[in-house]
């Protein structure tokens, strides 16, 4: 009779480890940046700034950290299974399959960078960016955790496809155009159409608007 | 002595310095910035051209100003042509116009790379409007004329140039010739 029950036991244990193995874990795992803020570009063809210029330098990258219900870095984790999106629904991105790709696979930690471009529309100014995992938005430590709210990182996004419809098209040309060659304090000014973050929506951002007209996801 | 002759050098060099200096011009024909308009109400083409950018342009920003005809009654623009590269604009010549480029625009230096052509037209004859000045000058909105190159979209700041329809030394000409033909 002890003889079964220890086996049960066992036999439970066994089970739960290996349910818990190499699967992400929301609340354990993180994710953060190499500076703050970061100001990413972005475009539907994934050919605007590199995330490695979110704070001016060539360097700079978001970083997460994988882990199973254990602890444990869950290693290997491939490139595309990431996802991100706005914290803020309001501000929610148009994003393109994959939106971007790590640096690596997942390293025996479970660490990975990403320091490409994001492919993607839309504006994100304030509220952040949450970045997923194999389906798995990543959360805040505890208590946060328990209520679901996830780790927001300090990432503004802007993009020529200002409508956020995937694609940089005349409607976009019709919002840029409003807030052309103007800067705070005009209520005209829209911070979505400065790509070069200098605070006036000017020639140089019209020229990269120019540059990824009528590109879309790929 | 020196002194003046390394100021007399230096005055020598200014003009070259100078002409090097990236232009914004409209041309009726290959260097040719004055031009007789065939009649009233005859179509004929006028070409902006960025002259002397040694950078890929990507984008221009300018207005056409016509300061003898500020209400532009004597001249008109029917439509606008874009060369291939060119993919978005905003604005009017007369208004403020904007046009962004990529590919960027050749570079070459010394060269001439056309921004866009325009249809014109003149409601009257030229002997009413001698001498009428196609200006170009800043943008409206940003109070530049300026383009920009790549990589980055950095800026640079050309010369705007005024262009002249119905000299009055062609015009001249016509009349002298009118005045031989007519002792005939």
């Amino acid at each position: 009779m002890f003889k079964g029950k220890v086996l049960l036991f066992s036999l439970l244990l066994v089970f739960a480890t290996s349910a818990f193995a190499g699967d992400v874990d929301d609340c354990l795992s993180e994710c953060g940046l190499s500076c703050e803020p970061m100001t990413i570009p972005t475009c539907p063809a994934g050919d605007f700034k590199n995330i490695s210029e979110g704070c001016g330098g060539t360097n700079d990258y978001i970083w997460v950290r994988i882990v199973d219900g254990t602890g444990t870095g869950v290693q290997g984790i491939p490139w595309p299974d990431y996802w991100l999106n706005a914290c803020d629904p309001a501000q929610e991105l148009c994003l393109c399959s994959p939106p971007m790709n790590a640096d690596s696979l997942t390293n025996e930690d479970g660490e990975t960078t990403f320091s490409n471009e994001i492919a993607g529309g839309g504006c994100t100014l304030t509220g952040g960016i949450w970045i997923a995992c194999q389906g798995k938005i990543l959360l805040d430590d505890p208590p946060e955790c328990e209520l679901g709210d996830p780790i927001c990182l300090n990432i503004i996004i802007v993009s020529p496809d200002l409508t956020g419809e995937c694609i940089c098209d005349l409607s976009d040309l019709g919002v840029f155009g409003d807030s052309y060659n103007r800067a705070p304090p005009d209520p005209a000014y829209d911070p979505c159409c400065d790509y070069t973050g200098d605070d006036i929506c000017d020639l140089s951002d019209f020229a990269f608007f120019g540059e990824h007209y009528q590109h879309r996801c790929l | 002595m020196k002194r003046v002759l390394l100021m007399f050098t230096m005055a020598l060099l200014i003009p070259g310095v100078l002409s090097a200096e990236p232009t914004v011009g409209l041309y009726f024909d290959v260097g040719v910035m004055g031009h007789t308009p065939p009649g009233p109400d005859t179509a004929f083409e006028v070409y902006l051209y960025i002259h002397n950018a040694e950078s890929y342009i990507t984008a221009v920003e300018y207005q056409l100003l016509t300061p003898d005809d500020p209400a532009h009654a004597y001249f008109g623009i029917t439509d606008v042509e874009y060369p291939e590269g060119a993919s978005v604009t905003l604005g009017h010549p007369f208004t403020g116009h904007a046009i962004t480029y990529w590919p960027p625009l050749g570079g070459i230096t010394q060269g001439y790379n056309l921004m866009c052509t325009y249809m014109c037209y003149t409601t009257v004859e030229c002997g009413q409007i001698l001498d009428y000045h196609l200006v170009i000058a800043p943008h409206p909105g940003s109070g530049e004329l300026r383009c920009t190159f790549a990589p980055d979209n950095d800026k640079l700041y050309p010369i705007g140039m005024t262009s002249v329809l119905c000299p009055s030394e062609i015009a001249t000409e016509e009349e002298s010739w009118g005045a031989i033909k007519s002792l005939y």
